[in-house]
C-alpha cells in the first residue's frame, strides 16, 4: 500500500494542481506538499526495506481478479525511487517562478509519478505503461516551457524514444508470450531458449539503450536537454536516463541471461564509446547546458560498462554511478538554469570571473564540477572506479580506452571552470551581449535550499558510498549470480 | 425458425427507425431542431437499450439471418452511440441547414445498415447493407454542400460502383458454388466441398469489397478526399461506425463461418498484404498533410491495417480485432468531433494544422480533448488505443509473426509524426490569428461531446490497468 502511495501522491498533486493551479501560490503549495509527501513515503519505504531486506510488494485486486497494477520495491528500485523523490522536490523548487505555473507543476508531478511507476513496476505491461507515460509530460514540458528550438526538440525527443520503446513493447509482449506465465515479472528466470532470448534482448535493448542513451542512439539528448526548462533538465538527466539502465538490470539480465552474457562485450564497447565520445564532445561545447548534456552521455557510459560486466562489483558501480549522476547532473543543470535566468545566455565565452561576482554560485559550481570529473571524496568517484575495475576484470585491458574519457573529463570540466569562474570579470565580458556582471544576483535563499542539500549528499556519498551500496547489495548480488550462471 | 423475436433482435433498430420517421415528419412541419432532437433521441435510446440488452440476452440468431446478444448487440450499440454523439455534436449545423435533418437521418440509417452488416449472417443481407452504407456515405460527403465536397462525392461514387460490382461478382460466385445457399451458417459446408480455385476467387473478390469499404490499401484513394471534404461530424460517423461494422463482418466471414480452414490460409496472405500496405501507406502519408481532416483520413487507412493484421493472425486475433476496432472507433470519432469544435472556436479556420496554432491557449479543454484523441490513435498507454495496439501485437507475436509486429510498431512511430504535429500546432505554436473572444465561441456541443469522448478514452485506457483487460472489453466479445 505504501508503494501505491508513492505513485498516488504525485498523481493526485498533478490533478489538483491542473485544476486549481491558476493561482501561483496555490500551485506552489500543492506541488511542494505533494513532492515532500512523496519523499516522506519514499523514506518510509527505504527504512522498511533497509530493516527487513525483504522486497515490499503491492498488488491491486478487485473481486480476486488480477490486474496489471503490481508493484515491488527491492534493492534495485529503492535507491532510484528515493533519488526520484528527492529530485522531484528539487525540480519543484527550481521552477518556482515559471509562467503558467499550475500546468507546469502538474506536468512535473505527473512525470514524477510515471518515473516512480517505472522503478516500482513488477509487471511487464505496467512497466511499459509507466515508461510511455513518462514521455507525455516531458513532451509538454519541453514543448511548452523550453527555449528557442523547443518545438523541434519536443518532437525529436518523443519520436526517438517512442521509436525505441515501440520495439521494446514488441520485446516485452514476446517475453510474455514466450514465458507463458502472464504479464507479471516472475521471481525465477523464464525457460526461454537462447535464440529467442537474443531476439527479445535486442528488441528490449532498442528501447532501453535509446533512453540511457548509448552513443549512436544519443542524438535526441543534447537537443532535449538544451531546450528543456530547468526542471525538465533536472528530471531528464537526474532520473529519466536511469530508466534505461534500470530496465537492463530489471528485465534483460534476469529474463534473457544467455543473450545478456553474449551481448555483454557489445554493451561494454558501447559504454566505453560513450565515455570517450561524450567527454570529447563536451570538450568542444560553447553552450554550458550542452556541455553538461554531453557529460551525461559520458557518465551513463560508465553505468553501461558496470552493467555489462555482470559482476556484483560492476552492478554496484552502476548503481552508485546512477545515483551520483542523478545528484551531480541535477545540481549542474540547476546551476546552469539559474545562471541562464540571470544572464539570458549560456555561452561559456560570455562569462568570466563569476568567482568574484557570484561567489556562492561559483563555489557550488566548482564542487559539482569536481564531483562530475570523478574527484575521490565526492560522489562521482566510487561508482566510476568500481565500474572500470569490474570492466577490467571481465573484459581485460581494452577497457583502458575508457581512460581517455577520464582524462578528457578532467579537461572539459576544468576548462568550463576556468572560463566561467576564473578570470577577470570585466575583461571577458562581451559588451555586445549587454551583460552587466554587477547586475547579476548571487543565489538567493531558495536556491541555496536546493543546492546545499545536494552538495551535502554528493560529499556524503563520496565519503561513504555504502549509503547506497548497502541497501542495494542483496538484490544486486542475486542479479550478479544470475548473470554469472551462464557466462 | 423462431418467430417470437427477443427484444434484443428488433427493439434496437426499431428505436432508431422510429426516431428517423418522427424526425422527418417534424422536418416536414418545418421544425428542424425538433427533428434533430428526435433522431438523436432514437439513436441514443437504441444505444442504451443495446448495451442493456447485450448483457442480459442469451446470444442467438433471429430469423436465421441476424445474430444478437453479446457483441452482436453491444458493438452495434456502440455504433448507435457514436452516431448519436455525431448528431449531437453537429446539432447546430444540422438544425440550421436546409438538408440538415436529412443528413442526420442519413447518419441514423447508416448506423442501422452498419448494424445489419455487423450482425447479418447471410450474403444477401451483407450485400444490401454494404450497398446501403455506400449510398449513405456518398450522400453524407456530398451533403457538405461545397463544390469540392460534391466533386469528391462523385469520385467516391464512381470508385464505389466498381467496388460494388466486384462485390456482386464475388457474392454471386459464392452463391453459385454453394448451390444457392446464402447463409453463412449452412453455406460453409457446401463451400468446403467444392473445388478450391473458384472459392479462392470468390474470397479475393469479397475481400476487395471489404477493402474498399474499409478504405484499405490499394482501395484507399477515396478516404482522405472524402474525410477532408465532408463536414467534420459526418466524417466522425463515416470514419468510425461503418469501419467498425465492416471489420467485424470481415472477421466473422473470414474466421467464423464461411471461409474455413484451408481457405483461411489463403486469406491470411492476402490480409497481410493489404494490411501491411495500408499500415505503411497510411502512416507515411499522414506525416506531410497540412489539412488535419486529410491527415486523419490517412490515419484511418493506417489503422485499418492494424485491424487486418489482427484478423490475419488466427484465433489469437479474434479478441484483438474486437478490442482494436472498438478503441479505434471511439478515437476516430473523438478526433473528428474535436475538429468540429475547432471550427466553432475559430470560425475562419481553414482546416490546416497551421490554422490551429495555439488553439489550446484559447480553449484549454479543447486542447486536452484533441490531445487525448491523438495520443489514443497513436497507441500511447493510459489511452484506449494502447490496448488495441497491444492486443494486435500480442496476436501477431503468438502467431510467430515477429516481423509483422515490428513493422506495426515502426508504423505507429511514424504515425506520431502526424498526430504529434497536431498537438504541436495546438500547444507549442504561437497563435497567428486574432483569437478575439467576440468572434469565436466557447465550442458549443462539439466541445462537450469531444470531452465526453475524451473521458471515455481515458476510462477505457486506465480502468483495464486496474481490472485486467477482459472485464472492460468482455461486453463486446462475439
Amino acid at each position: 500500500m505504501t508503494l501505491a502511495l508513492l505513485i498516488a501522491i504525485p498523481l493526485a498533486g498533478a490533478l489538483v494542481s491542473a485544476v486549481v493551479g491558476r493561482s501561483t501560490a496555490v500551485a506552489r503549495i500543492i506541488a511542494l506538499a505533494a513532492s515532500l509527501g512523496t519523499a516522506g513515503v519514499a523514506a518510509v519505504v527505504w527504512q522498511a526495506y533497509a530493516s527487513s531486506a525483504e522486497a515490499l510488494t503491492y498488488e491491486f485486486t478487485m473481486d480476486g481478479a488480477g490486474s496489471f497494477l503490481r508493484l515491488a520495491a527491492d534493492g534495485l528500485s529503492v535507491p532510484l525511487v528515493a533519488l526520484t523523490a528527492l529530485l522531484g522536490i528539487i525540480a519543484v523548487l527550481a521552477s518556482w517562478n515559471v509562467e503558467r505555473i499550475g500546468t507546469h507543476m502538474s506536468l512535473l508531478l505527473a512525470l514524477e509519478a510515471a518515473v516512480i511507476g517505472v522503478f516500482l513496476a513488477a509487471d511487464l505491461i505496467l512497466f511499459y505503461v509507466a515508461w510511455e507515460a513518462v514521455l507525455i509530460p516531458m513532451f509538454f514540458l519541453i514543448g511548452g516551457w523550453g527555449h528557442e528550438n523547443r518545438r523541434y526538440a519536443a518532437m525529436k525527443f518523443f519520436i526517438y524514444t517512442f521509436a525505441g520503446s515501440a520495439l521494446m513493447l514488441v520485446g516485452l509482449v514476446l517475453l510474455v508470450v514466450l514465458g507463458g506465465t502472464g504479464t507479471g515479472m516472475p521471481a525465477t528466470p523464464l525457460p526461454i531458449e537462447p535464440a529467442s532470448q537474443t531476439l527479445v534482448f535486442w528488441l528490449l535493448a532498442a528501447g532501453l539503450l535509446v533512453k540511457i542513451p548509448v552513443v549512436p542512439l544519443h542524438t535526441w539528448l543534447p537537443d532535449a536537454h538544451v531546450e528543456a526548462p530547468t526542471a525538465g533538465s533536472i528530471m531528464l538527466a537526474g532520473v529519466l536516463l536511469k530508466m534505461g539502465a534500470y530496465g537492463i538490470a530489471r528485465i534483460s539480465i534476469p529474463y534473457t541471461p544467455d543473450a545478456f552474457a553474449a551481448a555483454a562485450p557489445i554493451l561494454a564497447a558501447l559504454g566505453v564509446i560513450g565515455i570517450v565520445y561524450g567527454a570529447a564532445m563536451a570538450l568542444g561545447q560553447c553552450d554550458l547546458k550542452r556541455l553538461v548534456a554531453y557529460s551525461s552521455v559520458a557518465h551513463m557510459g560508465f553505468v553501461v560498462l558496470g552493467l555489462a560486466s555482470g559482476t556484483e562489483l560492476g552492478l554496484q558501480g552502476a548503481m552508485l554511478g546512477m545515483v551520483s549522476h542523478g545528484l551531480v547532473a541535477g545540481l549542474l543543470f540547476f546551476l546552469v538554469g539559474a545562471l541562464y535566468e540571470r544572464a539570458h545566455t549560456r555561452d561559456i565565452g560570455a562569462f568570466g570571473g563569476l568567482g568574484v561576482t557570484l561567489p556562492r554560485w561559483a563555489t557550488i559550481f566548482v564542487v559539482a564540477s569536481l564531483a562530475s570529473l570523478g574527484l575521490p571524496g565526492l560522489s562521482g568517484f566510487p561508482g566510476e572506479f568500481a565500474s572500470v575495475v569490474a570492466g577490467f576484470g571481465r573484459f581485460g585491458f581494452v577497457i583502458a580506452v575508457a581512460g581517455i574519457g577520464i582524462v578528457l573529463a578532467g579537461a572539459y570540466t576544468l576548462r568550463a571552470v576556468r572560463l566561467v569562474v576564473h578570470g577577470e570579470p570585466a575583461a571577458t565580458q562581451a559588451p555586445a551581449d549587454g551583460l552587466q556582471p554587477a547586475a547579476l544576483r548571487d543565489l538567493d535563499a531558495r536556491e541555496l535550499l536546493i543546492a546545499v542539500p545536494l552538495v551535502a549528499l554528493i560529499v556524503a556519498l563520496g565519503i561513504w558510498p555504502r549509503l547506497v551500496t548497502d541497501i542495494a547489495a542483496a538484490t544486486l548480488g542475486a542479479l550478479a549470480s544470475l548473470a554469472g550462471t551462464v557466462s | 425458425m423462431d418467430l417470437a423475436l427477443p427484444l434484443a433482435a428488433w427493439l434496437v433498430p426499431v428505436l432508431v427507425v422510429g426516431g428517423v420517421v418522427l424526425g422527418l415528419v417534424a422536418d416536414a412541419l418545418d421544425r428542424r431542431p425538433s427533428a434533430i432532437v428526435l433522431i438523436a433521441l432514437g439513436l441514443g435510446g437504441a444505444s442504451v437499450a443495446g448495451f442493456v440488452l447485450s448483457g442480459s440476452t442469451q446470444p442467438g440468431i433471429a430469423m436465421g439471418v441476424l445474430a444478437y446478444g453479446s457483441g452482436f448487440t453491444a458493438l452495434p450499440a456502440l455504433g448507435y452511440g457514436l452516431a448519436a454523439l455525431a448528431v449531437i455534436a453537429g446539432f447546430r449545423r444540422y438544425a440550421t441547414a436546409d438538408r440538415g435533418p436529412g443528413m442526420a437521418a442519413l447518419i441514423a440509417l447508416g448506423s442501422v445498415f452498419a448494424h445489419a452488416l455487423l450482425a447479418g449472417l447471410d450474403l444477401i443481407v451483407l450485400f444490401v447493407s454494404l450497398s446501403g452504407l455506400a449510398v449513405v456515405a456518398y450522400a453524407l460527403v456530398a451533403g457538405a454542400g461545397t463544390r469540392r465536397a460534391e466533386e469528391s462525392a462523385v469520385r467516391y461514387f464512381v470508385q464505389g460502383t466498381i467496388a460494388s460490382g466486384l462485390t456482386l461478382y464475388g457474392l454471386a460466385l459464392v452463391f453459385g458454388l454453394t448451390g444457392g445457399d446464402a447463409s453463412f451458417l449452412t453455406g460453409s459446408s457446401a463451400l468446403g466441398s467444392v473445388e478450391s480455385r473458384p472459392a479462392l476467387l470468390a474470397l479475393a473478390l469479397v475481400l476487395s469489397a471489404f477493402a474498399f469499404k474499409l478504405g484499405a490499401f490499394p482501395f484507399h484513394a477515396w478516404v482522405p478526399d472524402a474525410y477532408e471534404n465532408a463536414d467534420s461530424t459526418s466524417a466522425a460517423f463515416l470514419s468510425s461506425v461503418p469501419k467498425l461494422a465492416a471489420l467485424v463482418a470481415l472477421l466473422v466471414i473470414v474466421r467464423g463461418t464461411l471461409f474455413q480452414a484451408d481457405l483461411f490460409a489463403s486469406a491470411t496472405s492476402l490480409l497481410v498484404a493489404i494490411g501491411v500496405g495500408s499500415l505503411l501507406f497510411g502512416s507515411f502519408g499522414m506525416v506531410r498533410q497540412q489539412s488535419v481532416a486529410r491527415l486523419l483520413g490517412y490515419s484511418g487507412i493506417a489503422q485499418v491495417g492494424y485491424g487486418l493484421l489482427a484478423i490475419s493472425s488466427g484465433d489469437a486475433g479474434i479478441q484483438a480485432t474486437i478490442v482494436f476496432i472498438v478503441t479505434y472507433a471511439v478515437g476516430a470519432s473523438a478526433a473528428f468531433i474535436a475538429l468540429e469544435a475547432v471550427g466553432r472556436v475559430r470560425p475562419e479556420w481553414d482546416g490546416t494544422r497551421a490554422g490551429m496554432a495555439g488553439i489550446a491557449r484559447r480553449s484549454p479543454l479543447l486542447g486536452v480533448a484533441l490531445t487525448v484523441a491523438m495520443l489514443s490513435l497513436t497507441g500511447i498507454p493510459l489511452f484506449a488505443g494502447f490496448w488495441g495496439k497491444l492486443h494486435v501485437f500480442a496476436a501477431l507475436l503468438s502467431n510467430d509473426s515477429v516481423v509483422l509486429a515490428i513493422v506495426a510498431g515502426v508504423a505507429a512511430v511514424v504515425s506520431f509524426g502526424g498526430y504529434g504535429s497536431v498537438i504541436r500546432a495546438a500547444y507549442f505554436e504561437d497563435s497567428n490569428v486574432n483569437d478575439d473572444e467576440t468572434v469565436g465561441e466557447w465550442g458549443g456541443s462539439p466541445l462537450v461531446v469531444s470531452i465526453v469522448l475524451a473521458l471515455a478514452i481515458l476510462a477505457l485506457g486506465i480502468v483495464p490497468l486496474l481490472t485486467g483487460i477482459s472485464r472492460v472489453y468482455a461486453l463486446f466479445s462475439l
